[in-house]
C-alpha cells in the first residue's frame, strides 16, 4: 500500500500547512477526521484581503476555533470592503496573550482609525510590529518592547508626539524603522531618536493640494548613532535635522525638500550614496569631504543648476569609482566652469559613469568630455538619451569625443540602470 | 588529498547500502551526531528504506558538492542547486515526498524538509476546493454524509 499523507504525523503536516495560505489550510478541517483540527494548531495566521465584505468575520470564527497555545505571527489585512463590525482589538489580545512574535496589521478599511490595547505596547515576546493606516497609535509611559526588532509605522495616525517618543523609547533593540506619512497623522514634530536604529525608512506622501501658502511647518529630527542605512523621501517642507549618522554607509536622498545646514554633512560616512541635490543643499557642497564614498548617484531637482557642485562633489570624493546622473526634462540649462584642477577621483578610481536620460545641452557636453578626457581608469560609460530622435549622430558625437582610458566602454543601452 | 576523504557506511531498514563521503554525511544533523558519537564504519538506519535513502543520499550529495565547489556559494551556483532542486521534485511522485518529509525529519536535514514540504504545500495550493484536494493527494473522507455537512456548517465562512 502506498504511504499517505495522513500517516505523517501532526507536527509535519502543520509545516505543511503553514506554507499554504491560510484561508485554504483552514478548508483541510473538511477533508477527513484525521484533518479536522490539524490546522487549529497553526502557529502563523494570515488573512490578507481578498475583497470580500466577510473577511472582519471569517478572522473572528478563525480565532474562535484556533487552538494552539502560541501564535508565532498573526497578519491581517482588512480591504476597503470588508464590514467594520467586528473587534480587531479583540484580535490583537488573543495574538498578545499566545506570545506573538510577529503581528502585522493593515486596515485599509471604511472605520475610523482604532486604538490598539494598551497590551500590544509591553508585548515582551514582539519582534516585528508592522501597523498600517487606520490605527490610531496611542502609547502610554508603561510601554516597553524589549524584543522589537522590526517596526512599522505606515500611514497611521499617532495620538500625540509623546506616544510616538514613547514607543521608540521603550524598544531597546529597535533595529529596523520603517516610517509613512501622511498629512493628517497629527504630529508637528517628529522625532527619530533610537541609539540601536541600524536601518531607516523615512516617506511623506504627496499633498493632495500642494498650495504654496498652507505648507506644512514641524521638523523631522534624526539621531542614530548607529545608523548604517538611512532611505528618506520628504516631499514636505519640515526642516530636516540630522543630530547623528556617523556609522553610516548606504544613503539614498530622494528628495528632503527643507534640510538642515549640515544635513550633507553627516552623511560624509557613506560609501553609497544617492542624493537628489535641491537649492538649500547646493552651497553645503563645496566644503564637504567624502572620504569613504565609493558610488555616487546624482539627481538634481529641475531648477539646480548642478554642475559647480557635482564639481566640488568629485574634488571632494578621492575613492569614487562609480558617477551616476539622472536628469529631468525641463530642468535648466547647467552652467559649466571649468574646474583648476582634476578631481583626484578621476586619475585613479572612477571607472564608471552613467548618465539616464542626458539631454546634451552645452554644459551637460562639456562634463561628458571633461570626464573622458581625464578619467584615466575608466572601464564602462552608460548613457541613455532624454529626446531619441537624431539618436544615431548624437551618438557618433559622443563617440568621436577623445577619451583618456584606452580601455574604457562607451554604451547606449535604453536603459541605465540605477541603483546601487 | 582526494585518498583522505573518509567513507561512511549508510546502511538501510531493507539492509541497501550506501557508501557516502563523511562530508555528506554531515548535511544531515542526525548522522553527525552519529558519526560522531559513535565511529563505526557502518550505521544502520532502521526507520529509513533504501529506496528512500538513495534520494535523500543523492539530495546530501549534489548539496555538498556546489557548497564546496561554489566556496562562498555564489548566486550562480545558488540558482543551478535550485534548477536541480526543482528538477528532483519534479520526478518524484507523492507518496515518496511523503516518505522524504519524514526522513528528512527523522535524520533531521532542514533543507530537505523545507523543500518537500513546499512541493505539497504548492500541490494543496493549486488545487479549487477541498474535493479536488482530496483527489490530488489520495485522501478517502472518513466523514458521513451528515458528519460532513455539519463540519461544512461549521465552517462555511471558510468555503465561500
Amino acid at each position: 500500500m502506498e504511504n499517505r499523507i495522513c500517516d505523517l504525523p501532526d507536527d509535519l503536516l502543520l509545516l505543511i500547512l503553514v506554507l499554504v495560505p491560510t484561508k485554504v489550510a483552514i478548508t483541510t478541517t473538511v477533508l477527513s477526521k484525521r484533518w479536522r483540527f490539524v490546522w487549529t494548531m497553526l502557529r502563523q495566521l494570515e488573512f490578507n484581503d481578498d475583497g470580500s465584505e466577510s473577511l472582519g468575520w471569517f478572522v473572528d470564527q478563525s480565532l474562535q476555533l484556533h487552538k494552539a497555545t502560541k501564535l508565532r505571527s498573526l497578519v491581517v489585512k482588512l480591504g476597503p470592503s470588508c464590514t467594520v463590525e467586528v473587534d480587531v482589538r479583540k484580535w490583537v489580545e488573543y495574538a498578545i496573550n499566545r506570545g506573538v512574535r510577529v503581528l502585522d496589521f493593515k486596515l485599509l478599511w471604511t472605520a475610523e482609525p482604532t486604538s490598539f490595547p494598551k497590551g500590544l505596547y509591553t508585548c515582551d515576546t514582539l519582534v516585528h510590529l508592522s501597523l498600517s493606516n487606520e490605527i490610531f497609535v496611542d502609547v502610554s509611559s508603561q510601554a516597553r518592547l524589549p524584543s522589537l526588532s522590526h517596526l512599522s509605522l505606515l500611514h497611521v495616525v499617532y495620538k500625540d508626539e509623546d506616544s510616538l517618543v514613547r514607543l521608540l523609547s521603550s524598544s531597546p533593540i529597535l533595529n529596523l524603522l520603517m516610517v509613512e506619512r501622511h498629512e493628517e497623522d497629527n504630529l508637528t514634530n517628529f522625532t527619530v531618536k533610537v541609539p540601536s536604529l541600524q536601518i531607516l525608512y523615512y516617506e511623506t506622501t504627496w499633498r493632495k493640494d500642494d498650495d504654496e501658502d498652507d505648507r506644512l511647518t514641524g521638523s523631522l529630527v534624526i539621531d542614530t548613532p548607529a545608523l548604517t542605512e538611512f532611505y528618506i523621501f520628504d516631499v514636505w517642507d519640515y526642516y530636516c535635522l540630522i543630530e547623528n549618522m556617523s556609522c553610516l554607509v548606504e544613503a539614498c536622498i530622494s528628495f528632503v525638500r527643507n534640510p538642515d545646514d549640515k544635513f550633507l554633512r553627516h552623511l560624509v560616512s557613506a560609501t553609497h550614496l544617492l542624493l537628489c541635490l535641491t537649492e538649500p543643499m547646493v552651497e553645503c557642497c563645496t566644503a564637504i569631504k567624502f572620504s569613504w564614498l565609493i558610488a555616487f548617484y546624482l539627481r538634481p531637482v529641475k531648477s539646480v543648476d548642478w554642475l559647480d557642485a557635482l564639481m566640488f562633489l568629485l574634488q571632494n570624493s578621492p575613492k569614487l569609482k562609480t558617477l551616476m546622473i539622472k536628469t529631468e526634462t525641463e530642468s535648466i540649462p547647467p552652467s559649466w566652469n571649468q574646474p583648476n584642477s582634476i578631481p583626484g577621483c578621476m586619475s585613479s578610481n572612477l571607472e564608471i559613469f552613467g548618465w539616464v536620460d542626458y539631454g546634451g545641452r552645452e554644459g551637460e557636453k562639456q562634463l561628458v568630455t571633461y570626464i573622458l578626457a581625464n578619467a584615466e581608469s575608466l572601464k564602462k560609460v552608460e548613457i541613455s538619451f532624454l529626446d531619441t530622435s537624431n539618436l544615431e549622430e548624437k551618438q557618433k558625437e559622443l563617440e568621436s569625443l577623445p577619451r583618456s582610458s584606452s580601455s574604457c566602454q562607451l554604451l547606449f543601452p535604453t536603459q541605465v540602470e540605477w541603483r546601487f | 588529498m582526494e585518498n583522505e576523504k573518509k567513507m561512511i557506511t549508510l546502511k538501510s531498514s531493507d539492509d541497501v547500502t550506501f557508501e557516502v563521503e563523511e562530508a555528506v554525511v554531515l548535511e544531515s544533523q542526525f548522522l553527525s551526531h552519529l558519526v560522531q558519537d559513535c565511529p563505526a564504519p557502518e550505521h544502520k538506519i532502521k526507520e529509513v528504506t533504501g529506496k528512500i535513502l538513495s534520494k535523500v543520499v543523492e539530495y546530501c550529495e549534489k548539496h555538498v558538492v556546489v557548497v564546496v565547489d561554489g566556496g562562498d556559494s555564489s548566486s550562480s551556483s545558488g540558482d543551478d542547486l535550485k534548477k536541480w532542486d526543482d528538477k528532483f521534485i519534479k520526478e518524484m511522485d507523492l507518496s515518496t515526498v511523503y516518505d522524504l518529509i519524514a526522513a528528512a525529519n527523522y535524520l533531521n536535514i532542514q533543507a530537505l524538509l523545507d523543500l518537500m514540504c513546499q512541493r505539497v504545500a504548492d500541490v494543496i495550493t493549486a488545487c479549487k476546493d477541498h474535493k479536488e484536494i482530496r483527489e490530488t493527494l489520495g485522501i478517502v473522507s472518513d466523514y458521513t454524509a451528515e458528519e460532513e455537512a455539519e463540519v461544512l456548517k461549521e465552517n462555511e465562512w471558510a468555503f465561500d
